[in-house]
């Protein structure tokens, strides 16, 4: 059906999703979706998710005052320089298309950081996720999780976005989220 | 009617040949397409995919872009 109708690639990933072999996303197609509407500007957009990374940031940082063992710590602490180096390039970029002088602390006052990456509530996450945190396997499958979900959201995000320059950013933001992804993974392997 | 009568003329994508082209395609420039059931969808999926049931498939073709490599599961 889809190479009559013109498309020129068409493949059929055999085995299904059992072929997949990292994390899977999951939840509603609708999951986090009443952060946008579909009309923001790159702007709004770059504001939108600076505030999902600052939310993923407090919890990991958070979530190491919770942590017992060096290595579950260690690992928690990593995630949060992550999400702050990620917070620093979503801001580069908001200053290399802004036309306005920002400052750090103006550009900060227009972002809601109440939910995180995936579209959850930072504080309801850390308090139910407590007793999953034994080790550094749970953590880092857990940070996984959140990060699937974060692809996954930006992904959503970018298919109900009219601007194209919006879609960029948001294709851009996913790609860091599979990065991310694959050094988590990286990271579990060495555990 | 299964996922072979409705691409008729596609390509089997196997585990290897996927995860090579997920790792060096940027995101935006394939499609994802999950034409499964939204049960199934929400259960799990391979993040960033685009869910567009098998039966309504025909009818949503617009929402896809065809100059984009498509992986269907």
């Amino acid at each position: 059906m889809l190479t009559g109708q013109g498309f020129k690639q068409v493949y059929n990933l055999k085995g299904g999703i059992a072929a997949w072999q990292g994390q899977p996303a999951a939840g509603p197609p609708e999951i986090g979706m009443m952060l946008v509407k579909g009309d923001e500007t790159p702007q709004d957009i770059i504001c939108l998710a600076y505030g999902l990374e600052e939310g993923l940031r407090k919890f990991y940082t958070a979530a190491t005052q919770m942590a017992i063992e060096a290595e579950v710590i260690k690992v928690l602490s990593q995630l949060a320089e992550i999400e702050e180096r990620h917070k620093q390039r979503l801001f580069d970029l908001y200053k290399a298309i802004d036309a306005a002088d920002t400052t750090i602390e103006s550009f900060e006052n227009k972002v809601n950081s109440e939910l995180m990456e995936g579209g959850f509530d930072p504080d309801k996450l850390l308090e139910s996720s407590k007793p999953a945190f034994k080790n550094a396997t749970d953590v880092l499958s857990f940070a996984m999780m959140l990060e699937a979900q974060g692809m996954d959201l930006y992904m959503r995000y970018a298919d109900k976005s009219e601007d194209a320059q919006v879609k960029e950013i948001l294709y851009k933001m996913a790609d860091e989220e599979k990065t991310h992804l694959k050094s988590l993974g990286d990271l579990f392997e060495k555990l | 009617m299964g996922i072979r009568d409705i691409f008729s003329t596609f390509t089997n994508m196997d585990t290897e040949h996927f995860q090579s082209f997920i790792d060096t395609n940027q995101e935006g420039n394939f499609t994802l397409l999950d034409v499964r059931q939204p049960v199934e969808y929400e259960g799990a999926r391979i993040p960033g995919s685009q869910l567009i049931p098998l039966p309504t498939l025909n009818e949503r073709l617009q929402e896809l872009d065809p100059e984009k490599p498509v992986i269907a599961y």
